[in-house]
């Protein structure tokens, strides 16, 4: 039989058994709706951490203190200004785009009746590059303002509407911890940065010298709790990261690099960890999903195995005309196929569908791309056929006598 | 009633059926049952056979082998000259399609598709292509007087009618041989009469018959007659 003949023989038994036909397909509808949803959901959440860090700039290095080692790492106040400063040279780190210390810690920032809870940062002028922030209202601290200590405070957006509601707070006077401060610029909204924890818009920076000065204390050798550094573009990263190791490590002097008593991250490898993570949970999901892609192959092959007793008649007569196992075996494999495709076909509809209707329900976003469609259908053809075969085989087996004489 | 008029097939000196001594042995659990006993006949070209015997005389088992749808157990089978008591499962079917129409008791048409499409199933096996399909199956149907029931489905048609499509089933892929186990069976006496009338014409057209039957008076049309008894022939021209 020709592949033509065999797709209308099956769309025919598919079309008059139309109830069972479907009934025959859901398990293959909802486990490929499944699969394609749970994906769509966890490349959705890669997508919108990715879309988040790329947004607080990737080609930020953060230098901590502390090596990857037992030994190494609590080595407490390893990283000092004079390493940032270091590191600030073009000749030393040409890949080094802007460096900026930081110190920090939770303060109380008072505005008459108003108080509030956040972190205050403590850095120079470069924060703002190396951040890749920019000012809505009001200016940033000057390199003078930095060296000089002055009490000056930019605040967040939010750490702004917190203590001012709606009013622009430039020029006025707060107090943080227990100094009083004046408020010089109000920063752009970011929304949540990558981690949930730190909420990039509800903090306030000063200067690093005011900082250690004011608020939390310069320690004896002028010790940061941690180096920013932004490289001059994403594909110097790898050089900038280059650049800074060899250069702490040789500041810290220290001849093995395991040894070091500190460590660099970036931004990337947050993405990484981020996307391993979640990928790690899209997997779980999708093997969920896959089992019950299996449970609808079953389905398959049962109705099939019972489409195959009710039809024995039929099996039978076109022995008699002449059809060779195979051709019965083509019939019916054919027959699964269409099922399955048809089943895949309506899945994958479902969860196009879902995917623009769900998003607004759960607030995750999903989003589902060509190849698991692709796969989808196709892993429902594959699944069909495969749970067909035996089905297939029994029809191919009968004989035609005892097919005829089935009542 | 259109007249079945098929070119008249050309005389051979080829018995179109030779049955030597032929035994068929069904195994149920352990009881062996000795469906034919001993079978030697022979059908000429041009003949109208008609076997009767009573029920579970073996009637059924012979028109099996004849039909190439079962072997038998011992014996040898000839059809159109070619041995067939010993071929496999695809040679079989491809004999079958070329040389054998059926025509069964229980019309066995398929439920889902028009009168068309039930005459051409056997000529879709036989590699023909789709447009002479349809073209063979409407003429075949038209001569037979169901040129106003092409697109009917079977449960549409009367006994008689469906009993007429299933025999330009049989017809259409020209067999050498036409085979038909109780074909009046189902049927009230005048559709009976009709179909009975069919199998005449075809008999006057040169086409080799058989009919298995219970009935004496379809026994009566043939142009020769065989009984079976017991798994044995008991009488008749063979
Ligand atoms: N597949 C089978 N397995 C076991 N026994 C069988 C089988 N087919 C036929 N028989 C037995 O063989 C014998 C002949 O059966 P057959 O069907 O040929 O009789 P028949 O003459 O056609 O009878 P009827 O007139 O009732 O149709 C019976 O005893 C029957 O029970
Ligand atoms: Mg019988």
């Amino acid at each position: 039989m020709k592949f033509g003949e065999l797709l209308r023989v099956a769309s025919e038994a598919v079309q008059w058994n139309r109830m069972r036909s479907l009934l025959t397909i859901l398990g293959i509808v909802i486990g490929i709706a499944a699969v394609m949803v749970t994906v769509g959901l966890g490349e959705g959440a890669q997508a919108k951490v990715k879309g988040e860090i790329s947004a607080l700039g990737s080609n930020l290095l953060t230098i901590s203190p502390g090596g990857s080692s037992a030994a190494t790492a609590d080595s407490g106040e390893s990283l000092t200004e004079r390493d940032a400063a270091a590191l600030s040279s073009h000749t030393v780190a040409p890949a080094i785009g802007a460096v900026a210390p930081i110190v920090q810690g939770d303060e109380t920032v008072t505005f008459g009746a108003t108080s509030t809870s956040m972190i205050v940062y403590g850095s120079t002028a470069s924060w703002l590059q190396v951040r890749s922030r920019s000012i809505v209202s009001g200016e940033f601290f000057s390199p003078a303002q930095e060296t000089e200590g002055a009490n000056v405070v930019v605040l967040g957006s939010e750490a702004a509407s917190e203590l001012f509601g709606g009013r622009d707070p430039v020029g006025e006077t707060v107090t943080v911890g227990s100094t009083p401060m004046t408020v010089i610029g109000v920063l752009n909204s970011v929304g949540s940065g990558t981690s949930p924890t730190t909420n990039e818009d509800d903090l306030a920076v000063v200067p690093l010298t005011t900082a250690q000065n004011s608020l939390f204390g310069a320690s004896s050798n002028d010790a940061v709790d941690s180096i920013l550094i932004k490289a001059t573009g994403s594909g110097t990263l790898s050089a900038a990261y280059q650049e800074a190791d060899n250069e702490l490590l040789m500041l810290h002097n220290i001849s093995e690099p395991a040894d070091a008593n500190f460590t660099i991250t970036s931004e990337q490898s947050l993405v990484s960890t981020a996307t391993s993570v979640s990928s790690t949970l899209t997997a779980l999901l999708a093997g969920i999903a896959g089992v019950s892609l299996l449970v609808g192959g079953i389905g398959v092959m049962n109705i099939m195995l019972v489409s195959v007793n009710e039809r024995t008649r039929e099996i039978g007569l076109r022995k008699a005309l002449g059809a060779r196992p195979r051709d019965i075996r083509l019939q019916f494999l054919t027959e699964a196929l269409l099922l399955g495709i048809l089943g895949g076909a309506i899945g994958v509809g479902i969860a196009l569908i879902a995917q623009h209707v769900l998003p607004s329900l759960i607030s995750d976003p999903i989003s589902i791309p060509a190849w698991v469609t692709a796969g989808a259908i196709g892993i429902s053809m594959l699944l069909s056929v495969i749970f067909g075969v035996y089905p297939a085989t029994r029809a191919a087996q009968l004989s035609p006598i005892e097919a005829l004489r089935t009542e | 009633m259109a007249a079945v008029a098929l070119a008249a097939v050309e005389p051979s000196v080829v018995d179109v059926i030779k049955v030597s001594d032929v035994t068929k042995r069904y195994l149920l659990g352990s009881v062996v049952v000795e469906a034919l006993r001993g079978v030697s006949m022979t059908v000429a070209e041009g003949q109208f056979l008609t076997i009767t015997g009573p029920s579970g005389s073996g009637k059924s088992t012979l028109m099996h082998l004849l039909g190439c749808l079962d072997v038998p157990t011992t014996g040898e089978i000839l059809i159109s000259g070619e041995r067939v008591d010993q071929m496999g499962e695809v040679e079989l079917a491809s004999l079958r399609n070329r040389r054998i129409g059926f025509i069964f008791q229980q019309f066995n048409l398929l439920a889902s598709v028009d009168a068309v499409a039930n005459v051409e199933l056997g000529l879709i096996y036989a590699r023909v292509p789709r447009a002479e399909r349809r073209a063979r199956s409407i003429e075949l149907l038209e001569r037979i007087g169901l040129g106003n029931h092409l697109r009917h489905r079977p449960m549409e048609l009367s006994g008689g009618q469906q009993q007429r499509v299933a025999i330009a089933r049989a017809l259409v892929g020209n067999p050498d041989l036409i085979l038909a186990d109780e074909p009046t069976g189902n049927l009230d006496s005048a559709s009976a009469q009709e179909i009975l009338t069919i199998f005449d014409e075809l008999h006057a057209s040169g086409r080799t018959v058989v009919v298995i039957t219970h009935d004496p008076e379809v026994a009566a049309r043939g142009s020769h007659t065989l009984t079976l008894r017991d798994g044995r022939i008991l009488a008749g021209v063979a």
